[in-house]
This record gives C-alpha cells, sequence and structure tokens, in this order.
C-alpha cells in the first residue's frame, strides 16, 4: 500500500512548483486534450520533447514517472497488444484467422503507448508538484462559476479537502489494524475468495467504527470552533497567478499552434 | 522463549524515493521471563522494534530469533501463525481492533483463529474478561457499547486469551485515567510474576518502568543506545535529559533533595526506597 505513488507530493523549489495550481491543473487537461492532436512522428516528437522539458524544469528525478507508469504496464500492453492484433491496412506481415499483424497495426499500436505515456508522465507530475490541499483549492476556484447553478461548490471542495486530509491518516489506521489483526491470527490474502472475504471483515469493521468517530469528533471541533457553514467565509490560502502563469498558458497556446502545423 | 536481535536493520519502503528509517543495527537479546521495558523518544523506533518480535515487519538486514523461529530478509509470510500465537502483542489504542457482534465473541477470535474449538474459546473468554477486571455480563454486550476503557479492556483479554508466552506492550494504559491505568499494570505484573510471562512493555511513564521493569532498553533514532536495570539506566539523569527523557517521580524528587543536601546511594527507583533512605537522614537531623 505504500508503494502507491499516484497522488504523492513530492516537495520542492522550482518553476514548476511556484505555479499557481489553477495553472497546473487546467494545464494538465488541456494538455491531455491535445495529446490527441498528436497523429504522426513529428508531432509526438515534440510531445516528448515538451513533456521531458516540463519534467526538467520541475527538478524532479525522472525515475518517479517511470515507477508512475509501472503499475500501469499490463493494462497499456493489453491495449496496445489488442490494438496491433485487431487494426489492418497497409502491409500485411501476418495473418491467421481474426489476428493480423499489418504496418498500420503497429503504427497505432505504437502511438497509443507513447500517448499513454505521455498521460501518465504528465498526470504524474501534476501531484508530484501540487499540495493536494491547493488541488482542492483550485478546484473550487475553478468551480465557482456553478454556484449560479445552486451547485454546493463550497461544501463539496470542504469535503474534497478534508477526504485528502484523511487519506494518510486511513491508510495509518488500515495498516495498524491489519497489524494488530494479523497478531491475532488472521491470515490476509490467502485461502480461496471466500476464506479471503471472511479475513476483510475483521479489518473493514474497525475501520468503518474509527472513521464514523473520527467524523463525529471532527465535527465537534469544527462547530466549536465557529463553522457555520461555508458562505460568507474569508481564505488564508489565496490563490494569486503571476507572470509565470501566464507564460505557461502562452505556452500551451504556442504548443497547440505548433501541433496544429505539423499534424497530418 | 528468548528473543535475539543480530544487526537489525529496518527501512521503511526500501528502495524507494521514500525510503524512511526504521532501526538501525540493533542487536539485543530479551529473556525469557524478563519483565523488559523499551523508552526512547517519539519516533525513536521504538514500535518499529516491537513489531519485529512477532514477524510483523521483518528485517532488512540481520536477523531476528524468536524461539525455534529464525527471521531474516528472506523468511516467507507463511507459517508464521503459530509464532504470532507465542507472542501475543497488545497495540496503541488496542481498542480500534474490536469487530465482533459481542465481546465474547472477539475474545475468542485469536484463539479460534488458532485452531482453539468453540466451546473452549467461549470457556477462554469468560476467564479473560475476569482476569481484565470485567463483570460477566459484558460478555453479552457489543463492544461499541462499551467505554473506552473498557473497550481497551475487551482489546487486551483478546490477546490474552490467545495464552501467549510473550506479551508486548506498546503503551498499554495511554489515554487511561489513574486508577484505570495502575490496575492494568497491575495486572500485567501479577500475570509475569505468576504465569512467569515475557514482557516487553514500551512506555513513556518512568514510573512504570521503574516500578515494574528489570530491564531498559533506550532507543535514539533507530539505534539502542543504552541497555541496563532501571537502576543503572536511572543514575544519570543529566545523561537522560540529554536524551529528552525523564527520570521517574520518586527519582526526582531524591535527585532534587540531593541538591538541597541529601545524599542517596544508590538512587531511590520507588516510593518505599526514598521512603527507607529519607527516614534514618531525616532522624538524624533533628537529632542536633
Amino acid at each position: 500500500m505504500n508503494k502507491l505513488l499516484l497522488g504523492r507530493y513530492v516537495p520542492g523549489d522550482s518553476w514548476v512548483h511556484h505555479l499557481d495550481p489553477r495553472t497546473k491543473l487546467l494545464a494538465s487537461f488541456y494538455y491531455i486534450g491535445i495529446i490527441f492532436l498528436a497523429n504522426n512522428w513529428q508531432t509526438y516528437l515534440l510531445m516528448f520533447i515538451v513533456t521531458l522539458f516540463i519534467i526538467y524544469l520541475s527538478k524532479i528525478n525522472i525515475s518517479f514517472f517511470l515507477r508512475g507508469v509501472r503499475p500501469l504496464i499490463w493494462l497499456i500492453l493489453f491495449t496496445v497488444t489488442l490494438q496491433i492484433l485487431f487494426s489492418r491496412g497497409g502491409t500485411v506481415y501476418f495473418h491467421w484467422g481474426w489476428f493480423w499483424l499489418t504496418e498500420y497495426g503497429l503504427i497505432n499500436g505504437a502511438y497509443i503507448f507513447m500517448r499513454f505515456v505521455l498521460i501518465i508522465f504528465m498526470s504524474t507530475l501534476l501531484t508530484l508538484t501540487t499540495q493536494p490541499l491547493s488541488l482542492a483549492d483550485a478546484v473550487e476556484s475553478l468551480l465557482k462559476p456553478l454556484k449560479l447553478l445552486h451547485f454546493p461548490v463550497v461544501e463539496l471542495a470542504l469535503v474534497l479537502q478534508i477526504a485528502l486530509r484523511f487519506v494518510p491518516t486511513l491508510m495509518d489506521q488500515t495498516t495498524k489494524i491489519m497489524n494488530a489483526q494479523r497478531a491475532r491470527g488472521v491470515d490476509f490474502g490467502t485461502g480461496n475468495i471466500f476464506q479471503q472475504m471472511k479475513a476483510v471483515v475483521p479489518l473493514l469493521i474497525p475501520l468503518f467504527v474509527s472513521s464514523f468517530t473520527t467524523a463525529e469528533d471532527l465535527a465537534t471541533a469544527m462547530e466549536s470552533r465557529g463553522y457555520q457553514g461555508g458562505d460568507n467565509r474569508t481564505k488564508f490560502r489565496v490563490l494569486k497567478y503571476h507572470n509565470s502563469d501566464i507564460i505557461a498558458g502562452v505556452f500551451m497556446v504556442a504548443l497547440t499552434v505548433a501541433l496544429v502545423l505539423l499534424k497530418n | 522463549m528468548d528473543i535475539t536481535f543480530d544487526h537489525v536493520d529496518f527501512t521503511y519502503q526500501a528502495g524507494t524515493p521514500f525510503a524512511g528509517d526504521g532501526i538501525k543495527d540493533v542487536s539485543v537479546t530479551i529473556h525469557d521471563g524478563s519483565y523488559t521495558a523499551i523508552i526512547g523518544h517519539t519516533g525513536s523506533g521504538k514500535s518499529t522494534l516491537l513489531q519485529h518480535l512477532n514477524a510483523l515487519l521483518k528485517p532488512t538486514a540481520g536477523s531476528v530469533t524468536i524461539g525455534d523461529f529464525t527471521i531474516t530478509k528472506e523468511t516467507s509470510n507463511k507459517n508464521l501463525k503459530p509464532l504470532r500465537q507465542k507472542v501475543g502483542m497488545v497495540f496503541q489504542f488496542a481498542e480500534n481492533q474490536l469487530f465482533e457482534q459481542t465481546v465474547a465473541r472477539d475474545i475468542a477470535f485469536g484463539p479460534k483463529n488458532f485452531g482453539v474449538s468453540d466451546a473452549d474459546a467461549q470457556d477462554l473468554a469468560k476467564r479473560m474478561v475476569k482476569l481484565v477486571g470485567l463483570p460477566e455480563d459484558v460478555l453479552d454486550k457489543s463492544p461499541f457499547d462499551l467505554s473506552g476503557g473498557q473497550m481497551r479492556r475487551v482489546a487486551i483479554a483478546g490477546v490474552l486469551a490467545m495464552q501467549p508466552e510473550v506479551l508486548v506492550l506498546d503503551e498499554p494504559t495511554a489515554g487511561l485515567d489513574p486508577a484505570g491505568r495502575h490496575e492494568m499494570m497491575a495486572m500485567f505484573e501479577r500475570l509475569h510474576r505468576e504465569q512467569g510471562l515475557t514482557i516487553v512493555l514500551v512506555t513513556h511513564q518512568m514510573d512504570d518502568v521503574a516500578d515494574y521493569a528489570d530491564h531498559v532498553l533506550v532507543m535514539e533514532q533507530g539505534h539502542l543506545i543504552k541497555t541496563g536495570s532501571p537502576r543503572e539506566i536511572f543514575a544519570d539523569p543529566a545523561w537522560l535529559q540529554e536524551k529528552q527523557l525523564g527520570l521517574p517521580t520518586t527519582t526526582q524528587m531524591a535527585q532534587d533533595l540531593v541538591n538541597k543536601g541529601f545524599s542517596f546511594n544508590p538512587m531511590p527507583l520507588t516510593e518505599q526506597e526514598l521512603a527507607d533512605q529519607l527516614v534514618p537522614q531525616l532522624g538524624g537531623a533533628s537529632h542536633e
């Protein structure tokens, strides 16, 4: 469980770290959007150069990103294999029943592989350089227009922030309870499926119960500190755009233009 | 059943960018039938050390020998069950491990996992609930209807029901009221004395260390920096202060009295010892 890299934040002091979280969030989504514009070798090469450059700017070791790809590698390979075996067109190298090995299939497989890697690199970069709490702030700020439609933006942001704050706490709690039950003779992850499901009960019930207790304690503590609902509160962490955010925006537009010019 | 640590290292999340320190180069033997206290500053690796005692964690280097078992990096998770039965662990805030519908079933859960029959396990539950000082009528209640202190007792009863040879306690009295604390500690002492149970206790209560332990391990930043009897450990107040550890209340008072001109040899650890040495000195003073 501790090996999970997704959603981890690595403290740092780089140009990317200092960008406004809203910029990073929007830019990441935008980037994932424009990856689909790439459809030939030149465009993918451009995307890779840009991605590696941004990673270089973030001063984070590339091994972190490769580690991010590792848990998804089987999904990626599965998709790529299907793509290769079931696409037709161009020169046929091999053909057996439903399966085809063709030029187009191989090229498409390679494109999809690169697309996956780029998306994972970019989303890993987002979480590695942005604190979860500022991400929640960014979501709140970006969703603000929805208030006009009576969408509970502030409440959603609060729930998101509390949830993010308690992820590590819950993980710790899970490990502790697991250890306590293992010490009482529970074998997690062994036996047939029913035995394994049964073994989870001594873990799940205490976890739920302690979540209820935590929720109750937290609600009491919040009320006693004067929390009366989300409206009309001031903010401690105020988000502000800087020059670097404008540069990032311009960069994204320039990248889009370059992609459109280079694509087929 | 001796427990021997031989140059044990443990690193959390070894081989990842988030690798964190656990314990480093720990070599020590916890003897059969001893009452060992582990003290040290928060984050010094005490709890990490404890989890090696029944192979919940396995050393990243070195080996731990527990009775007939030798645990190294390569030891597989299978076949550790007999070991877990021999070493009972009471974790910090043990009440969080309760989950069954009734207290009786929760206490019987441990023994049943180790192959004790249902009837025998129920019988054990009845005995254990008395042992930890709860009335027998809690057996049919839901553990979640009990108070925090009672839940802690049920959890401890659940561990004792496994009838371990070694009892490992990680701050068993944290968050209990003074009376509850005293009762708990007295019960562990009784088990130690009457049934020859080996006890390993992690605590920040120096009074408990002085009153009960016969052996003390001092941890700092993952290293085992000192071992000895409580008298040896508490003989040097300046050293303890430097390691951000306190003295037992009695020794502290004796130390304050030394500064006012009294002398003690050896430094008293318990109230009785303090009183025994203080009476002649006070008596001597009144004759002048």
